[in-house]
């Protein structure tokens, strides 16, 4: 308490809404990248990405008041972000259904069987596979992109995914193992277009005699 | 699509606690890595991928594959302007903090 605090209730206005500013930049504003990479995601262009960010973050100041003191204001944030997005594009997706989350890990431990008996899992293993992710990222179709960003690289819960995604964690799930499958399907022909493939089959028929 | 056989095991739920065969551990495989099952789950599949010599293998790529993949969060920056252009939105707005 200060002893300006007897004054005026404009003065104590002004002091909430300085704490208000205050919190919304140590809580809200240093997440702008995240935050970036996430409308980034959702629109695949800077420009857009931009404008998104900017909306977001309007968005997220006017209704500062509706943040839980001490949630997670990343998964906050995201949330905004989704929304608008979903408000600009003035459309309701219907997604195909997905085949569940079990079927879904099961056929990439499959794939990744055969990747190992034809070679490419030992390709894989000489290559830096980030920009072969990047790119594969980039082509990535949504609703799988969405959910790769926010669970592999935003590090979001199943939970807050589906929250953000406005889904249930079961699609979030099934939505998450498809789109890493289909990275791993883009890595195995990058390799092998590095014409790793080849030489570590051949290695490998040699070492299995 | 397939649809879902009706004596499948749902994600919280398990037959045997502490025990997972093979078909069991790839299904739960992900969620293992993504810290998404109960500390009694987690330890069932982290005892089983560690023993099985068919499943470690998925184990290690799918670990490599999903650290590669959390590495490009430091490939791509916002544009340098989009913080002041926010800041500028947020101060007409009336922000008024240090930033």
């Amino acid at each position: 308490m200060t002893p300006e605090e007897s004054q005026s209730s404009a003065t104590s206005a002004a002091g909430s809404n300085q704490r208000r500013d205050a919190d919304f930049e140590r809580v809200a504003l240093p997440w702008m990248n995240d935050v970036y990479r996430f409308a980034y995601s959702l629109t695949r262009n800077e420009s857009d990405a931009q404008d998104l960010v900017q909306e977001t973050y309007l968005r997220a100041f006017r209704s500062w008041h509706t943040f839980q003191p001490g949630s997670d204001a990343r998964r906050w944030l995201f949330t905004i972000c989704r929304n608008a997005f979903l408000r600009s594009r003035e459309r309701t997706r219907h997604e195909v259904d997905l085949e569940d989350g079990d079927t879904e890990a099961l056929a990439l431990a499959m794939r990744h069987r055969d990747m190992l008996n034809d070679g490419t899992d030992r390709a894989l293993a000489q290559i830096d596979l980030r920009p072969a992710l990047t790119t594969a990222l980039e082509q990535l179709q949504e609703p799988f992109r969405s959910a790769v960003i926010l669970v592999d690289v935003e590090d979001q819960s199943y939970d807050a995914a589906a929250e953000i995604l406005g889904v249930p964690i079961g699609t979030v799930r099934s939505r998450l193992f498809r789109g890493r499958r289909q990275l791993q399907e883009r890595l195995a022909l990058y390799a092998r277009d590095a014409g790793f493939a080849s030489a570590a089959t051949a290695k490998e028929k040699q070492s299995d005699d | 699509m397939t649809s879902t056989p009706p004596n499948r095991p749902s994600i919280g739920s398990h037959s045997h606690a502490g025990e997972v065969n093979c078909t069991r551990a790839m299904q739960q495989l992900w969620d293992f890595l993504d810290r998404e099952l109960t500390d009694e789950q987690l330890g069932a599949v982290r005892r089983h991928v560690e023993s099985c010599s068919s499943c470690f293998p998925h184990k290690a790529w799918a670990e490599r594959f999903l650290e590669a993949l959390h590495s490009l969060r430091d490939e791509r920056l916002m544009p340098p302007e989009l913080k002041a252009r926010v800041m500028e939105q947020l101060r007409a707005a009336g922000y008024a903090g240090a930033q």
